[in-house]
């Protein structure tokens, strides 16, 4: 026997109310740790039993009981429908209780679809409406987009022709060609050589951001709305 | 009635008899209004009740008015108890739970003078203590459900798994709370001078 076996055994023991057996009296005599376990079960053994006896006496059925305990203290009287000796009774308020329970489910679920009918049902609210008129709807959303990014697309035309110049300080100048009357960037003001500002051979970046802006538009435009 | 003798015979089968058969006619003298019946119940489990509750509150006075609150409700649900089961861990169930209760009301309450612990008066005093003083002054040190589970074991001697259902867990746990409760008193012991030697010279004066 080693030590964990001698320890499981005296849990045993104690749990049991049983006396050590032969093999745990040998493993106390070798070993001094389980013999200092043993001796702290017997102290508090010993404990126990002195503890118990101390236990003061006491007559509870003596004088301060009433002159007649079984009518005083009876078991109190059940509810009529209620207790176990009552099953019946007991049963038939139950089963009222499921039936109130029932239909108070019954009045939840149905009185909120009675007062406000679902939206992809007939007979609500959006279903009211002809299809001509959620179109004319779209439309006009549609319309009231496009004036807004045309109000933007302009002030941000604005912001970059302000900011323009200075940036085409540093940009060298493109290769003149015979074409360039008929482009766009042709419209955008000359180079003024007068200016010293200006060094020779160069001339202003000209970004066609009305161009960009343009396509922008027409992207959102062309694309087709989602239903609301 | 048929009902009853039914339930009594049917426990015998099922328990092997271990509800008593005079705890089964107490309470069914009881139930019938038996005065004698009632005071018979109570001579035969108020040492059981009152050990119980003088050992978990630690004061005589609150032990009496509890053990008899125990009593009292025991009987007002006397025809509840199911006689299939023994009646002395339901009525020690009933105690067990007062006890707690009383124990939650005192910890939120101040203690007055009167209500001080008994054994704890006599240690201030600074007199030693027997072991078994010691003892339930270690007790009282322990948390509440390793000191009802060391008392309903060692004192009312009643089986691990009846202390289970009446505190509402596993023996599992019964047995590792009784073994941890132990283990602490056994060093409470030793730290207050108490060692085997002492045991010796204590039994031999």
């Amino acid at each position: 026997m080693n030590c964990t076996e001698f320890e499981r055994q005296l849990r045993d023991c104690v749990e049991q109310r049983c006396r050590l057996t032969l093999a745990m009296e040998r493993h106390i005599a070798v070993c001094a740790d389980c013999d200092a376990a043993w001796q702290d079960h017997r102290l508090l053994q010993d404990a126990i039993v002195d503890w118990i006896a101390e236990t003061p006496a006491v007559c509870l059925s003596g004088g301060d009981w009433p002159s007649n305990p079984a009518v005083d203290v009876r078991p109190e009287p059940l509810p009529k429908g209620s207790g176990r000796s009552n099953g019946p009774g007991r049963f038939a308020e139950w089963q009222l209780r499921y039936v109130l329970a029932l239909v108070a489910c019954v009045l939840l679920t149905t009185v909120p679809l009675l007062q406000a009918p679902p939206q992809n049902q007939p007979g609500s609210a959006r279903w009211t409406s002809s299809p001509a008129a959620a179109v004319r709807d779209t439309q006009q959303a549609t319309a009231s987009l496009d004036s807004l990014l045309r109000d933007a697309s302009d002030a941000y035309l604005g912001l970059a022709r302000d900011a323009l110049s200075p940036v085409s300080e540093i940009v060298p100048p493109r290769v003149a060609s015979d074409t360039v009357e008929n482009d766009s960037r042709a419209q955008t003001p000359r180079v003024d050589s007068d200016n010293p500002r200006w060094r020779r051979g160069m001339e202003p970046i000209q970004r066609d951001f009305e161009q960009a802006v343009g396509f922008l538009v027409n992207v959102v435009t062309a694309t087709p709305p989602e239903p609301l | 009635m048929d009902l009853w003798w039914t339930r009594c015979i049917w426990s015998h089968f099922r328990f092997g008899g271990c509800v008593s058969d005079g705890d089964a006619e107490l309470v069914r003298r009881c139930l019938n209004g038996d005065g004698q019946g009632a005071r018979a119940l109570v001579a035969r489990f108020e040492r059981a009740v009152f050990g119980l509750c003088y050992r978990m509150l630690n004061h005589r006075q609150d032990a009496e008015d509890v053990a008899q609150d125990v009593f009292l409700r025991a009987f007002r649900s006397l025809s509840t108890w199911d006689a299939a089961r023994p009646f002395k861990p339901w009525l020690l169930t009933i105690a067990a739970n007062r006890c707690r209760t009383v124990l939650q009301q005192r910890s939120r309450r101040p203690i007055p003078t009167d209500a001080t612990p008994e054994v704890a008066v006599q240690a201030n005093a600074g007199d030693r203590l027997s072991l078994a003083e010691e003892l339930q002054l270690g007790l009282g040190q322990l948390r509440e459900e390793y000191r009802t589970c060391f008392i309903l074991f060692h004192q009312q001697e009643l089986a691990v798994d009846e202390i289970g259902r009446i505190q509402g867990c596993p023996v599992g746990t019964v047995k590792t709370w009784l073994h941890r409760a132990r283990r602490e008193l056994a060093g409470h012991l030793k730290r207050r001078g108490f060692g085997p030697e002492t045991v010796h010279e204590l039994h031999r004066i």
